[in-house]
C-alpha cells in the first residue's frame, strides 16, 4: 500500500512546496519531488518508514497530536515558522540574507483520506519571509532602544527645566527682597527722622502732648505702610492656581508702583497710554512677574548708561482674540551679538547681579502657561518688546 | 470604503437561534478539544453580543494583565471575521505540564494548536448549520504580544463586531481560556438573513 509511488506523484510532482502524505502512526505514504530534491533522499527508500524515524529531531507526541485532531475535525492543523522554525530540517545553501540556517517552514496538515487515516503535510519555504521579520525585528528593537534614550532626553530635560523655574524663583524672591529694600528704604529714614525729633525734644524738654501724638501717629502710619508693602508683595509673587479677568492698566500701575522708589532714583519717567477698562482672562501674578521683570531690565539698562531723558512706555494694540502689550525704553538698545541669545537661559549682558534667567523665564511663562508669545525689537535707540497675549486663555 | 456605521443589532429571537447553534457548535469543539488534550474539558454556555471596537478593546483591556498571550486566527467563506483567543498564565503553564511540554516554542505552538482547534471546530460547525463553509487561509494564526492588540491592523476594519465569547475549562488541570469569534458588517448581516431563515422554518 504504502509503496505506490505513482498514484501520489502525479499530482504533486511539480508543486513548488514539499508534500510528505504519512497517516496517524507517521507512516509515510508520499515524499514528493521538491523534497527529494531538498533533502537529497529518495522517495523510495523511505516509503513505509516513520517520519520521525527519518528525522529524528521531529517530536513524535506533538505531531501525531496534530495529525489525529486534523483527521477528527476535518479541517487542517499548523505548524508556523514563527514559531517552530521548521519539521524537516533543510541546510540554507544561499546565505546570502539569510541569518537562518534552515529553511524556515509554514506547514499545514491537511485530511487527505479520513478512512486511511492519511493526512498530507504541506510545507512552504517562508525563509525569505522569516528573514525579513527577524530584521524588522531587529530594526524596531533599535527603534525601541532609540525612543527610549530620547525619553531619557526628555526627561533630562524636563528636570532642568523645573531647576530653571527653581532658580527663577529664587531669583525673583531676590529681586522682590531688593524691591523692598528700595521702597523700605524712605519710610524708615521718615520713622528714624520722626524718631530723632521726638528725642531731641524730649532732651530739651519741649515735648508736648500735640507733637508727641503727631510723630507717634506719623511713626504708626509708617509701619502699617511697611506693612502693607511686605503683605502687596507676597500676595503678587505668589503664583497663581487659577485664572481671573486682569486690568491691564491696573496691572502696569502695580508694576511701576512695585519699581517707583528705584525709578525715581535714577529719575526715569514713565508713560502708560493703555485704556483703563481693557481686560484680558488670565494669570494674573505670572504676567506681572514678567511685566516686572522686562521693566526691571529696562531700569538696569537705563542705570549702565548715561542718558537723558528717561523714558518707559507702555502701548496696547488690540486684534480679534489677540492683544499685543509694547514696552519701550530709550536706553540705549542690546547689540546684535547679545541679541539672538537674549531669552537663553543663563545669558545676561548685566555686569553684576544678573542670574541670566530673567527673560527666559518671561518666555517660559508666556508660551508654556498663557499662551501668548513674546519678540524683542532693539536698535541704537532702545528697546522694545512686545508680548501677545489671547484675550481669553 | 463606505463603511456602514449604523449599529445593527440582533433581535432576541435571532439571538435565541444563535445561541442554539452555538451550543451545538460548543459541543462538538469541546469534544474535539477533549480528544486532543486527552482531558476532560468543559465551555461555558456562549455568550453572544453586538459590540463596537471601542467597547470590545475594552473588555479586551480587562483581559490583557492576568494573560499569557493572545492569538488570532481569520477565517473565510461567506461567514468570515477573525477569531481571538486569551490564556491566563497559569493556564499556559498547566497546559504544558499536562502536554509534557519543556520549551516555550512548544508551548506557543500548542495555544496556537488550541485556538485553531476551537476556532475550525467552532466556525466550521457554525456554517454547517447555516449550509455555508468556512475556510482558513494558511497559515493564518499569530501569536500577539499583549500590548499591541489595539494595533493589530485587521482589527481596524472591523466598525462592529458580533461576539461569541466563552470559557474553556479544564478543570483538572486548571486551565482556562476566553476565545471571541469576530465577524465582521457584511457577515452580521448575512448571519441575520440565514438566521431569519431558520427562524420561518421553525414557525
Amino acid at each position: 500500500m504504502a509503496q505506490n509511488k505513482t498514484q501520489y506523484n502525479l499530482r504533486t510532482a511539480d508543486l513548488d512546496n514539499g508534500i510528505i502524505i504519512i497517516d496517524d502512526t507517521l507512516t509515510i505514504y508520499h515524499f514528493n519531488k521538491w523534497l527529494e530534491l531538498q533533502t537529497k533522499i529518495k522517495e523510495e527508500t523511505i516509503l513505509g518508514d516513520k517520519l520521525n524515524d527519518v528525522f529524528t529531531n521531529i517530536k513524535t507526541k506533538t505531531l501525531i497530536r496534530k495529525v489525529k485532531t486534523a483527521l477528527r475535525m476535518n479541517t487542517p492543523t499548523f505548524y508556523t515558522a514563527a514559531i517552530s522554525h521548521y519539521l524537516i530540517p533543510i541546510k540554507i545553501n544561499q546565505f546570502k540574507n539569510s541569518i537562518y540556517e534552515y529553511m524556515q517552514q509554514d506547514v499545514s496538515i491537511i485530511p487527505y483520506d479520513k478512512e486511511k487515516n492519511l493526512v498530507a503535510l504541506i510545507i512552504k519555504d517562508q525563509t525569505n519571509m522569516a528573514s525579513t521579520n527577524a530584521l524588522l525585528n531587529s530594526h524596531i528593537q533599535e527603534i525601541k532602544k532609540l525612543n527610549e534614550a530620547l525619553i531619557q532626553e526628555q526627561r533630562l530635560r524636563e528636570e532642568q527645566h523645573q531647576q530653571f523655574l527653581a532658580s527663577s524663583r529664587s531669583a525673583a524672591m531676590g529681586d522682590m527682597i531688593s524691591m523692598i529694600a528700595h521702597q523700605w528704604r524712605q519710610p524708615l529714614s521718615l520713622i528714624t527722622t520722626v524718631m530723632s525729633n521726638m528725642r531731641i525734644k524730649k532732651e530739651l524738654d519741649t515735648l508736648d502732648d500735640d507733637t508727641f501724638h503727631n510723630s507717634f501717629k506719623k511713626i504708626e502710619e509708617t509701619i502699617y505702610y511697611l506693612s502693607d508693602t511686605v503683605n502687596d508683595f507676597r500676595d503678587y509673587f505668589k503664583p497663581n492656581k487659577v485664572k481671573s479677568s486682569v486690568n491691564l492698566y491696573e496691572l502696569f500701575s502695580k508694576s511701576i508702583f512695585f519699581l517707583k522708589d528705584e525709578m525715581a532714583q535714577y529719575d526715569i519717567k514713565y508713560t502708560i497710554n493703555i485704556d483703563k477698562d481693557i481686560e484680558i482672562y488670565s494669570y494674573k501674578n505670572e504676567l506681572l512677574q514678567c511685566i516686572i521683570n522686562i521693566i526691571k531690565n529696562s531700569i538696569d539698562a537705563f542705570k549702565e548708561k548715561e542718558i537723558t531723558n528717561k523714558n518707559i512706555t507702555v502701548t496696547l494694540e488690540k486684534e480679534q482674540d489677540m492683544l499685543t502689550l509694547y514696552i519701550q525704553d530709550n536706553a540705549g538698545g542690546i547689540s546684535k551679538e547679545h541679541l539672538t541669545k537674549i531669552f537663553e537661559p543663563y545669558f545676561s549682558t548685566k555686569s553684576k547681579n544678573g542670574t541670566g534667567l530673567g527673560l527666559y523665564i518671561c518666555k517660559t511663562i508666556i508660551e508654556k502657561h498663557l499662551q501668548g508669545n513674546i519678540t524683542l525689537e532693539s536698535d541704537t535707540n532702545g528697546t522694545k518688546v512686545a508680548l501677545s497675549l489671547p484675550t481669553l486663555l | 470604503m463606505n463603511m456602514q456605521t449604523n449599529k445593527i443589532t440582533l433581535t432576541e429571537d435571532e439571538k435565541d437561534v444563535l445561541q442554539e447553534l452555538m451550543n451545538i457548535a460548543y459541543g462538538s469543539a469541546t469534544a474535539v478539544v477533549a480528544d486532543m488534550l486527552d482531558a476532560f474539558a468543559s465551555l461555558s454556555i456562549p455568550n453572544i453580543q453586538v459590540l463596537t471596537m471601542h467597547e470590545l478593546f475594552e473588555t479586551f483591556d480587562k483581559l490583557k494583565n492576568s494573560s499569557y498571550f493572545f492569538a488570532t486566527q481569520a477565517f473565510s467563506g461567506e461567514f468570515n471575521g477573525e477569531s481571538a483567543f486569551f490564556i491566563n498564565d497559569e493556564s499556559a503553564q498547566n497546559l504544558a505540564k499536562h502536554l509534557e511540554i519543556e520549551s516555550k516554542e512548544d508551548l506557543d505552538d500548542a495555544i496556537l494548536e488550541l485556538t485553531n482547534v476551537l476556532t475550525s471546530s467552532l466556525t466550521t460547525q457554525l456554517a454547517a448549520e447555516m449550509e455555508s463553509e468556512v475556510t482558513f487561509s494558511l497559515p493564518s494564526i499569530f501569536k500577539i504580544p499583549l500590548q499591541e492588540i489595539e494595533e493589530v491592523e485587521t482589527f481596524q476594519l472591523y466598525s462592529q463586531v458580533i461576539v461569541i465569547d466563552t470559557d474553556l475549562n479544564f478543570q483538572d488541570q486548571k486551565i482556562n481560556g476566553k476565545i471571541f469569534i469576530l465577524t465582521k458588517d457584511e457577515s452580521i448581516q448575512w448571519l441575520k438573513t440565514k438566521l431569519n431563515i431558520i427562524l420561518e422554518q421553525l414557525i
